[in-house]
């Protein structure tokens, strides 16, 4: 083949490639929603939690608070909104406490009081059972608020409606709906119709509530003021920082760059060309994880292409090393048997570190590592085939002269092998030393948090009276009865639980929608109407009241004796069925799903969950969750595997480096640059951060892969002739662009760019500047083989 | 959730809380102003009571007895002995019951129901009753220089749907006026009946 077509089929293969690409973007679904860097799922218990952090209602719920305005202001504002928002399709369910809500849940109670309410058996109903209870509802009615349950009790003799009313706490309420203790706020909750994943819904549903609420307070002219928190809040929130920080700090990190090659190439076309391999990167990239996944994250293209920051060094090696020959041929081959060779390694060096990606578990990170991998190949290869055919005769400055003065520079810092070495030593140790604290094993600061917000939500969550719940019981059925019936074995465990103070209390589903059986128990424990009367005629010989008295009573009974039993949807439309069915998750894997919330005695104490766990043994399928504890656990695994593989990888580098070099001190003067810098980031990170992240590993796997390159080309290969003055400052500029690329990244409020840029740009100057100071001596060149021909001194003494 | 119905057996204690209010000049015709300024300037204060409620459902009237304290300006207990153990606090805005171990808060912002009664307690705490006028008819009595008595009849909702009237009686002992029996009569045709001894009675 003649090098002519040989051109021709690259291109052609090149464009066709793209094209292909492109033809795949236009059908990828690209979204933007953050459960891409909640892992995937190993276990039970952990693909649960995700699917509560994704689905459940807390990630659908909004939490909102309207402050400012006068009292009834605020309370004509809450109403105004609940009845707006309920009307609209993107909205569940919204409550405020208002005071028909109330109503419909107490009427709901009391038409089912004999169904609900746990002290109904036979004994309750017998002749004792009646004496002792209606007695004690006379006690009740002779006490200073014995007046208020007045009403009550010629229906609800027995005293069942306070039973079930007792545990029942609430939030504070102010001008007939809810509101902070202090009633300066009125409070609402409103869950979204989407599920908790979708995140653009729960941005339009924030959306309308703001819209909404604006409206509101045109209409009644008070400088009202709204706050919205909530799961849903957060994730919205995250997600527009992530989106708006990813553009903007991409933006200035490409403009960075820009000028930086601008001033190299002093060539708008040649700076051009040099985006030519990442810009297939990207396409083809994309292409690829579109093709792997189901759909692109929006921030993969983001965070990947920042990752892809080496392909921008190939076209600067290709661009500064090639400047001095003019035949495009020439160069092509000059290069290709000079260079590309060294950048071939480094792109395997790099590969192997990413790679960990694949493995890390997160869906996010998974793209992220095809893409960087798929681009970073296309890159190369566009680099190596395609640069030499467009950008060989294409003008340049040439930035030798710029190589040929930072020489000596350059050269000098070999005289700091020794303080190099030792420096690395110190970092080893305080790594060593600190390794307790070094990773941290939470899942938080993965996502951005406003601390507006956070605040936000504490004191709506403080006003509702809802801990975020952390510790959950959860039991599973085959179907809804199974599970409730299961549930309810629960229940006399957890008092026993809390009347020895190992919880403080618990929330069951349960309470408010028993299962079928125990309502049938319970309705075949009340008796007939004429039984009862009779029974009530002896009951109440000693009692100040008879039992033509109670006649409403004996209705009630008799109907909710043949009264059908409750079911999930009988509490529909009434407040209490938000809280029943959030317990009661069905899942198409498991069946149906209910879960018991367990409050702490001390917030800041775990509870006892191996006490807990051995009570609740005896109920199939019951199962502790400890949210927080599961997710770090689940975080931590991921850390673990990620390190796992990250370290095999840089075994395999280490093999790969030897097998190519064929010579373990070279080897070893390669990796000891790359080792250095990496043990001074970790230290320094040590030192001065908090604990490190999944992100700052990948931060670490980017080091090497760009530290790699470095070593590379300062321990070139026994014949090469050493170093030459356009080689090194195209490395000074490659690593001038990545240190301010990253630089600027860590910059960044978001956790994720801040990890990478705050471990990337200082790793990526100290892996150079140590490649320097551990670069071939030139006084070997010529000696064949190099490594063996040095004697042992030069090697080690300044 | 919030069924109980309206707490005016709290309106009654602060009513009680009149009971030893000094009055500054005796030599008057006692009057709704006099009442008022006595009770604008008393303080903390003690008493013991007996209720008897009449519930329409029941065959034979409750007793019960206990302590009433006040503690300016809007601190009021009412401790009931027998026949059971209980006791009612008004705390600011709130209302905390305390019975059998356990205890129970009401806020009484929390409905207009609740507040209604609020402005008739703060009123008659803070020895502004002169504002109970908007809520109540009021009609004051005195019988000769040593009794009087004070009506209340709520005028419209949501008062007016479970209250029927609250009376007072009273008499001056050495210029303090004491209150001896109030009553609550409600819509349901339920009464209570609380008289109150005061510390001065047993000499």
């Amino acid at each position: 083949m003649s090098p002519r077509r040989r051109s021709f089929l690259a291109l052609a293969l090149w464009i066709g490639t793209l094209a292909l690409a492109v033809a795949i973007i236009g059908q990828t679904r690209f979204t933007a929603d953050m459960s891409a860097f909640l892992p995937a799922t190993p276990t039970e218990a952990q693909r649960l939690l995700v699917e509560q952090l994704q689905q459940g209602g807390i990630s659908r719920t909004f939490l909102i608070g309207i402050e400012g305005g006068t009292a009834d202001g605020r309370a004509a504002a809450s109403e105004a909104l609940k009845m707006r928002l309920r009307d609209e399709p993107g909205f569940a369910t919204v409550q405020n406490g208002g005071s028909e809500d109330l109503e419909r849940a107490r009427q709901h109670l009391f038409a089912h009081r004999y169904l609900l309410s746990p002290a109904v058996d036979t004994a309750h109903f017998s002749r004792e059972g009646l004496t002792t209870a209606i007695g004690a509802s006379i006690q009740r009615l002779n006490s200073p608020w014995g007046d208020m349950m007045a009403d009550l009790f010629p229906r609800d003799p027995t005293g069942e409606m306070l039973q079930l009313l007792d545990d029942d706490d609430g939030p504070s309420r102010c001008c007939g709906v809810w509101a902070s203790t202090n009633g300066e706020r009125t409070l609402l909750i409103a869950q979204a119709a989407a599920s908790g994943a979708d995140t653009d819904a729960l941005a339009r549903a924030n959306d309308r509530i703001h819209a909404t609420f604006e409206d509101i307070k045109t209409e009644l002219g008070q400088t009202l003021r709204l706050t919205v928190a909530g799961s849903p809040a957060f994730a919205i929130a995250a997600r527009d920082t992530i989106r708006s920080e990813v553009t903007g700090f991409s933006a200035a990190s490409l403009l960075l760059v820009t000028l930086v090659l601008l001033a190299a190439y002093r060539s708008i076309r040649v700076l051009l060309a040099g985006l030519l391999p990442v810009a297939s990167g990207v396409v083809i990239g994309i292409a690829a994880v579109s093709l792997g996944f189901d759909q692109v994250h929006g921030i993969t293209i983001g965070f990947g292409t920042a990752l892809m920051g080496e392909a921008i060094d190939y076209s600067i090696y290709f661009f500064v090393q090639s400047r001095q020959l003019d035949q495009a041929d020439v160069v092509q081959r000059h290069w290709v048997r000079h260079y590309w060779p060294t950048i071939r390694l480094g792109l395997m060096t790099s590969l192997i570190g990413f790679a960990a990606l694949l493995f890390s578990g997160f869906p996010g990170l998974m793209q992220i590592g095809t893409y960087a991998m798929t681009g970073l190949v296309t890159a190369a290869l566009v680099t190596r085939y395609i640069l030499p055919l467009v950008g060989s005769r294409l003008p340049r400055g040439d930035i030798a002269g710029f190589g040929e003065r930072l020489a000596p520079v350059l050269h000098g810092l070999r005289r700091l092998r020794v303080p190099a070495l030792l420096a690395g030593a110190v970092a080893l140790l305080i790594v060593v030393a600190g390794h307790d604290g070094l990773w941290r094993g939470t899942l938080s600061g993965l996502v951005p948090i406003d601390p507006a917000l956070e605040a936000a939500e504490t004191r709506l969550r403080e006003d509702l009276g809802s801990a975020s719940p952390r510790y959950l019981i959860v039991v599973k059925g085959a179907d809804r009865e199974t599970a409730l019936q299961r549930t309810e074995r629960l229940t006399p465990i957890l008092d026993r639980l809390v009347e020895n103070g190992i919880v403080a209390g618990f929330h069951t589903p349960t309470d408010l929608l028993p299962s079928t059986a125990t309502q049938r128990a319970r309705q075949a424990a009340l008796p007939t109407a004429d039984t009862l009367r009779a029974r009530l005629e002896v009951a109440l010989t000693d009692l100040p009241v008879s039992t033509d008295r109670l006649d409403g009573f004996v209705e009630d009974v008799e109907r909710q004796r043949a009264a059908d039993p409750i079911d999930l949807e009988t509490l529909r439309g009434t407040p209490l069925w938000l809280a029943v069915a959030g317990q009661l998750p069905s899942d198409p894997r498991e069946g149906q799903l209910a879960m018991v919330t367990l409050k702490e005695t001390d917030t800041e104490q775990p509870i006892d969950a191996a006490a807990v766990r051995k009570a609740i043994a005896p109920v199939d399928s019951a199962t502790l969750v400890d949210m927080l504890g599961e997710s770090n656990r689940l975080y931590r695994h991921y850390l673990q595997t990620t390190l796992t593989v990250a370290l095999i990888g840089a075994g395999a580098i280490v093999l790969l480096l030897f097998a190519v070099q064929r010579s373990p001190r070279r080897t070893l003067r390669t990796l000891l640059p790359i080792a250095i810098a990496i043990l001074l980031v970790l230290a320094g990170h040590r030192l001065v951060g908090g604990g490190l992240t999944l992100l700052h590993l990948i931060g670490l796997l980017l080091t090497v892969a760009v530290g790699s390159n470095y070593a590379l080309f300062f321990q070139p290969g026994g014949r090469d002739e050493p170093m030459d003055a356009r080689t090194l400052a195209s490395l000074t500029l490659a690593t001038a662009t990545t240190v301010s690329a990253f630089g600027v990244l860590s910059l960044s409020a978001v956790p994720i760019l801040q990890a990478i840029g705050a471990v990337v740009a200082p790793g990526a100057l100290a892996a150079f500047l140590l490649a320097a100071t551990f670069a071939r001596d030139p006084s070997s060149r010529g000696s064949s083989p190099p490594s063996g021909a040095m004697p042992p001194g030069r090697e080690s003494s300044p | 959730m919030r069924y109980l119905a309206l707490p005016f057996p709290l309106l009654a204690c602060a009513l009680a809380s009149l009971l030893f209010s000094p009055l500054a000049e005796a030599a008057q015709e006692l009057s709704i102003e006099r009442l008022a300024q006595a009770l604008a300037a008393r303080g903390p204060s003690h008493a013991e009571y007996q209720q008897t409620r009449y519930l329409d459902m029941l065959d034979a009237p409750l007793e019960s007895r206990g302590h009433l304290s006040y503690r300016p300006p809007d601190h009021l207990v009412q401790e009931q002995i027998a026949p059971t153990r209980q006791t009612l606090t008004l705390d600011g805005d709130e209302l905390i019951l305390q019975a059998d171990g356990r205890t129970r808060r009401l806020n009484l912002a929390e409905s207009p129901e609740l507040a209604a009664v609020a402005t008739s307690l703060r009123a008659v705490l803070n020895g502004q009753i002169e504002r109970l006028g908007a809520d109540y008819e009021m009609t004051f009595r005195s019988f000769g220089e040593q009794e009087w008595g004070l009506e209340l009849v709520p005028r419209s909702d949501p008062l007016a749907a479970h209250l029927d009237r609250i009376t007072v009686r009273g008499r001056l002992v050495d210029d303090v006026a004491l209150v001896d029996r109030l009553t609550i009569e409600r819509d349901n045709g339920n009464a209570n009946v609380m008289r109150i001894s005061h510390p001065t009675d047993t000499p």
